[in-house]
């Protein structure tokens, strides 16, 4: 397995007690960064074997890969790829687990099928089977189902993309051509932030190209199955990285951290890595791509119906991109609508990707937490910018029998500039 | 390669035992667990039997009293922090961590104390002081994780300790759990409450968990300084620094800070932070001041001037709240950032006169070369705090055994100048031989008394502070 030097550099200090979510929601020294280091550490020496302790995948399957050790470690050691490079050792000595055969496999590499799932529930939600399992009588049996239930948006849409044409023109002269990548959370979950968001581009100067691409790839990464990683990027680099687009943009952080080192997804060395790298910082995610790319944000919006607001960091927008100021900026630009810092706004949510369905307990744990934060702002409105975070959030807050809005900055941004209901 | 015993001569029945106090999640054995719970921050590694994380004081107490019943050694620890193998169970046993017992109980502003449970994280005390226009002086480098029943442990000092002292100078009270399970107080727990009698508190303090367990304590704490000024000054070597650092000290200048950093750590930190460290300079000196404001700038062109006839190269003043701490970031930073030249460091923290200390940074360094070593050298300059890093590779035995040597070559200096093996890091595993060297026979026996009286049986943290012949268990098994 590599990154055995990437390890050895890690000297014990106790820094991660810090930050490391799962450490500061348990207390426990198992479930901090230098453990999960040291655990590898005698994973590679032979000294344990995962295919014979369960005990041992488990605590690698704890980390959320959110980075925060790594941004407070002295050594900077990057303890997420060790975690990757282990949940692949895994997943290839143990094979795949159901979740990720079925979910990761099966689903998100066909938007086909993800559709028809989606389709099936709203069904559930139509059909009254939903009410039922709010209902009393069940509900104490079926304590699980409700948890998974919760990261269920109360009204599911159309998917994103039905009915969008695969190039959208800007309104006026085209200024900038762009590929907008559509992720498979945001393409089910986010379709009318997408729908709004796309809206503002075109009314910005934005000739849109939706390329039929596949998923991103992360989810695969991130638990370990670098083959399946591989195949999808191959599938959506020669989609997306071509030289008449003058930027990708994505509204979604995960997918925008992806891209931004596709080369190492398909192989650093490859040849289709070698050739796509000079495309890489032109993977921008959606609020950098319009503060930074569009000129002024503020012109012709009108007063916010929401009083004030907040911003919950997606770990792949601040530690893996470096982005901060973006969203906060597009937020402030809003006429009428207060920002708020969010108390621990760094700090993950436990989405982080499909863990908080996954890790019901530490996840749970998280997302109340962010709740209370939520709650303590007094914002009647939050943002982010990563549909698994906002799933997340949103299920936190359902769990508790709230409800609060949640939006993307540029969805908001678009409801300013009266560009909210995209007709294409 | 050495494994965890597993359950050990711990029955299911023993198990169930301590499951029952502190309830089944907090309550370890299986060997992986064990695995994640046999190291602190020093190169000692040691499984306990059994790993417990109560979550109340009578959870402590009823475990104390469930080790002293079965003779079970119990190594108590906050963050796994200690860099002398104080926070590692020697004889396996019961390992208890008191991470749970992290609750902020009181703070009163009118007596200026803190009561705290032992597991609270130092920096944590400094988070909700600080909206109050308080601190508690006590900042060890380690002040992100390590808690302040390990800081008492320890009795730690930390960057500020010029000026402010170090822990046992903030401590007013403990509550502890002595070996039978009972609660005692010592000092005051409430301020005004002091009673009429001896003092004890003082003995706890870096007792390194070998008398009794501090369940609480109350802190003394002290209002944030209206100012500051910080300097950067580098030095073209480690000893025109230190000789700068004496030259403050006896020109009667108490700054809140002094610290000397070598020439590999500004260039590990600058790989780390990218602060504009000057990469290549010999040393540097962090110097701060505090107070009320105007009184500072005469201190300031005084210390200037000073290091500028000591030999310094350049010199540069934080502007910003935000330069100032990222420095202190930096220096904090310095033990982990090391990890970026070898994987493993043995951290020593002898103490000398002021008098010395370009002396002790010079014979350091000459140690370094005697023995092909790398040794790191930073410093609480201003109260003599020596913190020389040896660097070493896990892989290479013949390295470690290096730095051992010099290990003991650095203590024997510090002794003949009149200074101590340790002034916060603690004796722990790492120094229990050099005992003998720093202590007459005499002392030690004395020690020894208070530690026979305490814990009669040895049940505390065995094996630590106090070499083989003074330790307790050898007396109660009659050898």
């Amino acid at each position: 397995m590599a990154g055995y030097e990437e390890i050895s550099r890690c000297n014990r200090c106790g820094f991660c007690q810090s930050v490391c979510p799962t450490y500061l929601h348990s207390q426990d020294e198992v479930q901090v960064a230098r453990a999960r280091i040291y655990l590898t550490k005698l994973l590679i020496e032979g000294k344990y074997d995962f295919t014979k302790d369960s005990q041992v995948a488990k605590k690698v399957d704890q980390c959320l890969l959110c980075g925060a050790c790594t941004a407070a470690c002295p050594a900077s050691v990057k303890t997420d790829e060790i975690m990757v490079a282990a949940r692949n050792d895994f997943a290839s000595n143990r094979g795949l687990k159901l979740f990720q055969k079925l979910v990761y496999r099966g689903l998100l590499p066909s938007k086909d099928r993800l559709e028809k799932v989606v389709a099936l529930l709203n069904l559930y939600e139509k059909s009254g089977a939903r009410r039922l399992l709010y209902g009393q009588t069940l509900r104490r049996a079926l304590d699980r189902l409700v948890y998974y239930d919760s990261f269920l948006p109360d009204k599911l849409s159309q998917p994103a993309r039905a009915g969008l044409a695969s190039v959208i023109r800007a309104q006026g002269q085209a200024k900038l051509k762009i590929v907008y990548f559509l992720g498979c959370a945001s393409n089910v979950f986010w379709a009318q932030t997408v729908r709004r968001s796309l809206a503002y581009l075109a009314a910005r100067g934005v000739e849109i190209h939706l390329p039929p691409s596949t998923c991103c790839g992360e989810p695969h990464r991130s638990s370990g199955d670098l083959e399946e990683t591989r195949r999808l990027g191959l599938k959506n680099a020669p989609l997306i990285f071509q030289a008449n687009y003058d930027f990708i943009v994505t509204d979604c952080s995960t997918c925008a951290k992806a891209l931004s080192r596709y080369d190492q997804f398909v192989g650093a060395d490859s040849k289709e890595g070698q050739r796509l790298r000079a495309f890489l910082p032109k993977v921008l995610d959606l609020n950098t791509f319009v503060v930074e790319k569009l000129g002024s944000i503020s012109a012709n919006l009108k007063p916010s119906s929401f009083s004030r607001v907040t911003y919950h960091d997606p770990c792949h927008a601040l530690r893996g991109l470096g982005i901060r100021e973006a969203p906060r900026a597009i937020l402030k630009a809003i006429p009428n609508l207060e920002f708020i810092e969010l108390e621990g706004a760094e700090v993950c949510c436990g989405g982080a990707g499909s863990y908080g369905f996954n890790h019901p307990e530490m996840g749970g744990r998280l997302a109340e937490s962010k709740r209370l934060r939520i709650a303590q702002s007094g914002a009647d409105l939050v943002s982010t910018s990563c549909p698994a975070c906002a799933l997340q959030l949103g299920a936190g807050l359902k769990r508790a029998g709230q409800s609060i809005a949640m939006v993307h900055p540029v969805e908001l941004l678009a409801e300013s500039a009266q560009l909210g209901v995209f007709k294409p | 390669m050495s494994s965890p015993a597993g359950h050990g001569n711990f029955s299911p029945q023993s198990l169930k035992a301590l499951s029952d106090i502190v309830g089944p999640a907090f309550c370890r054995s299986q060997p992986i667990d064990l695995e994640l719970y046999s190291y602190d921050s020093s190169p000692f590694i040691h499984y306990p039997s059994v790993v417990v994380i109560p979550g109340q004081v009578e959870e402590m107490a009823e475990v104390v009293s469930l080790c002293r019943r079965h003779g079970w050694p119990l190594t108590c620890r906050g963050a796994g922090t200690s860099l002398s193998g104080g926070a590692v169970a020697h004889r396996g046993g019961v390992l208890m961590s008191t991470t749970r017992m992290n609750r902020l109980l009181e703070i009163d502003l009118l007596e200026e104390t803190a009561l705290v449970e032992s597991g609270l994280v130092n920096l944590d005390l400094q988070k909700a002081l600080a909206p109050f226009g308080y601190m508690f002086p006590p900042d060890p480098a380690s002040q992100k994780a390590s808690t302040l029943g390990g800081n008492i442990a320890e009795n730690a000092g930390g960057i500020k300790g010029v000026k402010y002292g170090i822990t046992k100078h903030h401590v007013l009270g403990l509550e502890l759990i002595l070996d039978d399970g009972s609660l005692v107080k010592t000092g005051a727990l409430k301020k005004g409450f002091e009673f009429i009698a001896p003092d004890l508190t003082g003995i706890f303090l870096a007792s390194e968990g070998t008398l009794a367990l501090v369940a609480r304590a109350l802190l003394k704490i002290t209002p944030l300084p209206k100012s500051y000024k910080t300097l950067s000054v580098v030095f073209d070597s480690l000893l025109k620094s230190g000789q700068a650092v004496s030259a403050i000290i006896a020109q009667g200048i108490i700054p809140t800070a002094l610290e000397i950093m070598d020439r590999r750590l500004i260039a590990a930190l600058e790989d780390y932070l990218r602060l504009g460290f000057p990469v290549g300079a010999e040393a540097m000196l962090l110097i701060e001041l505090d107070g009320l404001g105007p009184e500072l700038d005469p201190q300031l062109a005084k210390i200037k001037d000073i290091c500028f006839r000591s030999g310094a190269v350049s010199l540069e003043e934080a502007e910003t709240a935000e330069d100032r701490e990222k420095l202190w970031l930096a220096r904090r930073s310095g033990n982990g950032a090391l990890g970026r030249i070898k994987p493993s460091t043995i951290v020593q923290d002898v103490t000398v006169p002021i008098v010395h200390l370009s002396k002790m940074l010079s014979l350091v360094q000459e140690v370094a070369d005697r023995h092909q070593i790398i040794i790191v050298q930073m410093a609480h300059a201003g109260d003599g705090n020596l913190h020389p890093h040896l660097l070493f590779d896990p892989s290479d035995g013949q390295e470690y055994l290096r730095c051992l040597k010099a290990s003991a070559e650095i203590f024997a200096a510090a002794l003949k100048v009149g200074g101590t093996i340790t002034g916060e890091h603690g004796i722990g595993l790492e120094k229990v031989t050099f005992m003998t060297d720093e202590f007459t026979k005499v002392e030690l026996d004395f020690m020894a008394a208070i530690k026979s009286g305490l814990d009669p049986t040895g049940i505390f943290n065995p094996d630590k502070v106090l070499p083989q012949k003074w330790q307790a268990y050898r007396k109660a098994k009659g050898s």
